[in-house]
């Protein structure tokens, strides 16, 4: 085995894995809480990038692009359920055919933009800050902020959930929607709360990405997708659940580039899917 | 109870089901992706292939840059030609380069000619300039007295072989007789229906060595793949013959992988080591993974075949990865060094040969006109679809001579089979055909390397000959 090569791929997991992290704890914020497979959450990604690439673009600071991302992912998933879920919930849609709608609404939205603003990418410019080197890996200063700002925010949201009146409206949703309306807990402001509070996580890790690459309007699914299966692989229903599935599918998806091409990632990603949820079908981290 | 109970559970499904409906109806248009088949003009919108936009400022005098025609300087005027000023200039212009067409009256010939472009997808804006290029040319071709020609563009969506077939279906069945179309794949794919009527069938764009001596009705409508790439692995082995050790990363595509073996074959025949071919997937956010390996395989040289903002994304994920050898390529577009922040200095790529400076009136009609006509840079794919189309033109005035039916693909086959060469192009050059593969020979490739932002002509490809230092100037 290259060694060399090894500890690289694990330095990669690693920042792949923090990235993951974001996103499988906004999956998990919108989907344990409202149980809506809301697949237009790669079109939240898509116009958050855009929202990040159009705001730089016209000169604002790379800061206010990630202002705008957040702004973007939150006011768009808030409508996503003002507009959409909450009247197919009203009129006894079911879970599959709440995933068609978004789906729809996703496809729909991507040809949409790609009308409005073409599919040509829209970067932001490259970020600078060099690479930092950690006992023969090499992070780059970005990816390196990146780990640090989704430990701090998956830690917030932790905490959110834990401490804020919210946060605890939230969980307790989550466990028994019919009880905690009994209790005086306003699920609709509930479920609206939780796809802002989820739609704006995912707009931080597409303000990351764009930093990256480039916004383009098919971006949005692949990390949307990985996300999803690294909180099904935690486990449903708890936020450490999506962090540990994030790290594990992070990990695993580059060191599987030790024997496997890279484009083999999102297979690699499916198949400890399977695997996990075959050997154990709640998921890494056991629900309360 | 139970009634009541059954005709809400009832009402509920119907409910659900006209939700379902509805969403598949809405994923259905959305697919369909709006007005396929309307004869209409291509929008003016980016194109981002471009061999470059060049400030004069900052390009070095010393070397022939392949672009000037920046949107924002006028246009009209060049280094050294302009823009002809009405149509009588026009149509001199074309005589004198080669296509005359004054003998014939063609004031009510209308020729159709079908395209299979992007026109949805993340090829879009591949798309758009390949129709902006044929529509200018089909206004210029007007202008100079020629055939009125329109268009019917078929969605082919990201080079979608199914999204192709059922255009090509469409274009044969509204009596198509000549059809442009683009990507390997979804050419190949349509072969079999082109060959259920007469049509001519030009691959204007993305022309590989799998798709000669397909059919008698498929001609390449550009260099194919067997020119340039090469000469990429050539250019490594003959400015720095102490890297022995060589990469790929490579779309996944077809077209990609095959354009990608050609480097391959010729580095592995020059004597140097492949020590890894990694493949990623067309618009991948992420190939630090491919990157790392490259890097970890302890390549020297890493020669890229991917396209559009997947250079830029392959150069950062490789720089950002600690790779400091160099990195070459067949494509490149400003957007590139924006988004690397200045890292594909230094990046080389081949592809065809523009020269924005040429001296030459019949290729700035394109040089000059598409900056003007678009407000965008000149770029490869708008090309090839300018000048094919003044070929079909200037094809369809043969088969007129010979007293034919211009919309007459057999005919058109016939004419070029007839005489398979064109006297002018936008490179400046003669265009002509190897009647046996079909494939087109002549016209030129360009190596470029970037500096400061500015892609400098280094070489010229001919023939699979790597000429370093020449100027398509030199092949006049």
């Amino acid at each position: 085995m290259n060694v060399d090569l090894a500890r690289q791929l694990l330095a990669d997991g690693l920042v792949d894995g923090a990235f993951l992290a974001v996103v499988a704890v906004s999956w998990s914020v919108i989907y344990s809480t409202t149980r809506v497979f809301h697949f237009a959450h790669a079109l939240t990604f898509v116009l958050a990038a855009y929202g990040a690439a159009i705001a730089v673009g016209a000169g604002s600071g790379r800061w206010i692009g990630g202002l705008v991302a957040v702004a973007v992912g939150a006011v768009f998933g808030a409508l996503c359920e003002i507009g959409l879920y909450r009247h197919l919930r009203r009129r006894g849609s079911t879970g599959f055919g709440m995933f068609l709608a978004s789906m729809g609404l996703y496809i729909a939205g991507v040809n949409v933009l790609e009308l409005a603003a073409g599919s040509k990418p829209r970067s932001m410019g490259r970020f600078g800050g060099g690479a930092i080197d950690v006992g023969g890996m090499r992070i780059t200063t970005v990816d390196a902020v990146m780990m640090l700002a989704a430990a701090l925010i998956v830690g917030a949201v932790i905490l959110f959930e834990r401490r804020s009146r919210w946060g605890r409206a939230m969980v307790a949703a989550r466990s028994n929607p019919v009880m905690a309306m009994s209790v005086g807990v306003d699920i609709r402001m509930v479920y609206v709360a939780s796809f802002a509070l989820g739609s704006a996580l995912l707009g931080l890790a597409a303000f990351y990405l764009t930093a990256k690459t480039s916004a383009q309007p098919s971006m949005g699914v692949p990390p949307v997708i990985s996300g999803l299966v690294a909180m099904f692989l935690g486990g449903i229903g708890r936020t450490w659940g999506a962090v540990l599935g994030a790290i594990v599918l992070g990990l695993s998806q580059n060191l599987g580039g030790l024997w496997l091409p890279g484009h083999w990632q999102v297979i690699v990603s499916f198949v400890i899917l399977f695997v996990v949820l075959l050997a154990r079908p709640q998921g890494l981290v056991a629900p309360r | 109870m139970r009634a009541t109970k059954s005709r809400r559970h009832g009402a509920t499904s119907a409910r659900t089901r006209l939700t379902a409906i509805g969403a598949v109806a809405a994923l259905t248009l959305a697919a369909c992706g709006g007005d396929d088949d309307e004869v209409d003009a291509p929008p003016p919108t980016a194109a981002t292939t471009d061999a470059g936009t060049s400030d004069a400022d900052t390009a070095d005098p010393g070397t022939t840059d392949p672009g000037t025609t920046d949107a924002s300087a006028d246009a009209t005027s060049t280094a050294d030609g302009e823009q002809p000023a009405d149509a009588d200039d026009v149509a001199a212009v074309f005589a004198a380069a080669g296509y005359d067409w004054s003998d014939v009256d063609l004031s009510d010939v209308t020729i159709t000619i079908g395209q299979l472009v992007p026109r949805s997808g993340d090829f879009t804006f591949l798309g758009d300039a390949m129709r902006a290029g044929a529509e200018l040319a089909a206004e210029q071709i007007a202008a100079a007295g020629g055939p009125t020609i329109e268009f019917q563009a078929e969605d082919i969506g990201p080079g979608d072989p199914e999204m192709s077939t059922a255009g090509a279906r469409a274009l044969v069945a509204d009596g198509v007789g000549v059809i442009q179309s683009s990507f390997g794949p979804a050419t190949l794919a349509v072969v079999p229906i082109i060959e259920q009527s007469d049509a001519l069938l030009f691959q204007t764009a993305g022309a590989t060595a799998d798709q000669l001596e397909v059919s008698e009705q498929l001609w390449m409508g550009r260099p194919t793949a067997t020119d340039p790439f090469p000469a990429l692995a050539d250019y490594v082995a003959e400015a720095t013959p102490e890297v022995t050790k060589a990469a790929t990363m490579v779309w996944n595509e077809g077209s990609a992988i095959a354009s990608a073996e050609l480097i391959t074959s010729r580095w592995t025949e020059l004597g140097g080591e492949l020590t890894l071919e990694e493949l990623v997937d067309v618009g991948a956010s992420d190939m630090g993974p491919s990157a790392t390996r490259i890097i970890g395989s302890d390549a020297e040289v890493v020669f890229l075949v991917v396209f559009g903002g997947d250079t830029a994304t392959a150069i950062n994920a490789l720089r950002d990865g600690g790779f400091e050898g160099d990195i070459l390529g067949v494509d490149w577009n400003p957007g590139i060094t924006e988004a690397t922040g200045g890292g594909d200095a230094g990046f080389k790529y081949v592809t065809d040969a523009q020269d924005a400076t040429l001296d030459d009136p019949f290729a700035q009609l394109y040089l000059s006109g598409y900056p003007e006509q678009t407000g965008v840079p000149i770029d490869v794919f708008s090309a090839l679809f300018w000048d094919n189309t003044i070929h079909i033109a200037d094809l369809a005035v043969r088969v007129l001579r010979a007293g034919g039916d211009p919309n007459d693909g057999a005919a058109l086959i016939e004419a070029l089979r007839a005489d398979p060469s064109m006297p002018a192009s936008s490179a400046g050059t003669p265009v002509g055909w190897d009647v046996t593969t079909k494939a087109q020979t002549i016209k030129p490739h360009g190596f470029y390397e970037i500096v400061d932002g500015v892609p400098t002509l280094t070489a010229i490809v001919q023939d699979g000959e790597l000429m370093l230092g020449a100027s398509l100037g030199d092949l006049e």
